[in-house]
């Protein structure tokens, strides 16, 4: 019989980065949409960012910030009492960086699709930005968040390289089902390594799957 | 599906979520994190199982190169005790303060030439020359102390330029174990006391490298917030004769 904690660890780090991203995602997804500055192509830059940048890079700036050896990770752990290295809330902190993108790009782009007359119409009527947003925008982009929310579930589940610059691979805190098949292959267990595998990818299809049959109604 | 977003029914449902996936946590038994080198890591599963039988925490380990752990410690990893394939990266982190006691010595690792293929000459560092050797793996020197004797040994015998070419790395011992029984290279330098382990026991040929062995020490480490209790218990066993046949059986006696 084999270990499900990473299996847990990941459904629960992917769970929680979704939520969290979804929260501060719609809001940040909002503001670039309705944004005219100048400079919004470089917040657009800055969040799509973790895209293309190697998992390596990121992994190692973050383990420079939030080591308790570095000054932030040392405030950090003195006197909030967190440690972000080597531990779970750096690894959905981490997480929340690295699929940011998948969120953000998702929604604003199904913001962009909506034709302006909507959310004009709806000025119209005397509604605050936060009443469009709510009343009228997001519920016209339900594929947009269904997708944003997919997107991010599976590929925080698929972490890997990030994960493996922070988190050291400790069990029941930071050893995610991705690392413990190359961690049991390396150990010569193929066994354990292909129950690991196979239910990545049962679950990675059935996730998609599921995405596309809902999007399919929606 | 109705997306009534203004009554908040979806944002308590999300916050719903992230409280039920922040409460769930484990039950709290005595936990102990041991930082291993790859090398020592069946040697080491056989310790735990024996260690468990007798104390009531429980053990997990990390398995990595020596290097690689010690790079995670002085960065602040949660680990209590750790095994290196050495005696140099448990001293420099003791010098630099993240023991609570000096380094001890628990054993002696063996160099061992390793292979699945058929070999008919006799196994010694000369048959690496044959032509029908064309990829040999080592672990990486910079990391892995087996990797940076076995290194060590192909200078001194003065044949390390000429194989130099067919040389790979492999990222530490762990990983030029799978080259070798998968036979992604042909032949490769390991420890003994991964060729004993008993589900690989059965596989390919090995020949000691003599007159060659590390000594390998263990370190309590500090920064775990405490030093635990079982921290320090596990740490004596280390050092009883229970423990000491176990490793004995791995090929670390002295």
């Amino acid at each position: 019989m084999y270990d499900w904690t990473p299996i847990l660890l990941s459904m629960k780090l992917a769970l929680l980065t979704t939520c969290l991203l979804l929260i501060t995602g719609i809001p940040l997804a909002y503001t670039l949409y309705r944004s005219r500055s100048r400079f919004k192509f470089l917040f657009e830059a800055l969040i799509s960012l973790p895209l293309v940048l190697p998992p390596t890079v990121l992994g190692f700036y973050l383990l420079l910030c939030l080591s308790p050896e570095s000054p932030i990770g040392k405030f950090m752990s003195e006197y909030i009492g967190f440690q972000f290295a080597f531990s779970f809330s750096g690894l959905v902190l981490a997480s929340m960086i690295y699929s940011l993108p998948f969120m953000v790009q998702a929604l604003q782009s199904g913001l962009q699709q909506l034709p302006p007359a909507l959310s004009e119409a709806a000025m119209t009527m005397g509604k605050s930005p936060w009443q469009i947003l709510t009343r009228v925008l997001l519920p016209n982009i339900k594929p947009a968040l269904l997708t944003g929310i997919v997107l991010t579930f599976a590929h925080t589940m698929g972490e890997f390289g990030v994960v493996l610059m922070i988190g050291g691979k400790i069990p029941d805190e930071t050893l995610v089902a991705s690392i413990s098949v190359y961690d049991k292959v390396e150990s010569l267990d193929y066994g354990a390594a292909n129950f690991y595998a196979g239910i990545l990818l049962i679950i990675s299809f059935v996730i998609l799957s599921i995405t596309y049959f809902i999007n399919k109604k929606l | 599906m109705n997306f009534e977003l203004s009554n908040m029914k979806y944002f308590k449902f999300l916050l719903l979520i992230l409280f039920i996936v922040c409460s769930c946590r484990q039950e709290k038994r005595e936990v102990l994190r041991i930082a291993a080198a790859a090398s020592v890591q069946y040697a080491l599963k056989a310790l735990i199982d024996d260690f468990e039988k007798r104390d009531s925490a429980k053990v997990q380990c990390i398995i990595s190169s020596s290097g690689k752990l010690t790079a995670q410690i002085t960065q602040g990893a949660p680990y209590d005790l750790f095994l290196s394939a050495d005696t140099s990266y448990p001293g420099y982190l003791y010098r630099i303060g993240k023991g609570s006691v000096k380094p001890k010595i628990y054993g002696y690792g063996k160099l061992v030439l390793w292979t699945c293929m058929e070999i008919e000459n006799e196994m010694n560092l000369q048959i690496l020359k044959d032509a029908k050797i064309k990829k040999i793996a080592l672990p990486d020197p910079a990391t892995a102390p087996y990797g940076h004797l076995a290194e060590k040994v192909l200078k001194q015998a003065g044949i390390y330029t000429s194989i130099k070419d067919k040389i790979v790395f492999g990222e530490s011992i762990s990983q030029v174990n799978q080259y070798i029984t998968t036979r992604t290279v042909d032949i490769g330098f390991s420890s003994l006391s991964v060729v004993l382990a008993s589900k690989l026991n059965k596989t390919g040929n090995y020949s000691r490298i003599k007159a060659y062995q590390i000594p390998q020490s263990m370190l309590l480490l500090k920064d775990s917030k405490k030093i635990k209790g079982a921290a320090q218990r596990f740490y004596k066993y280390m050092q009883s004769p229970e423990a000491v046949a176990i490793l004995n059986e791995f090929g670390l006696e002295k």
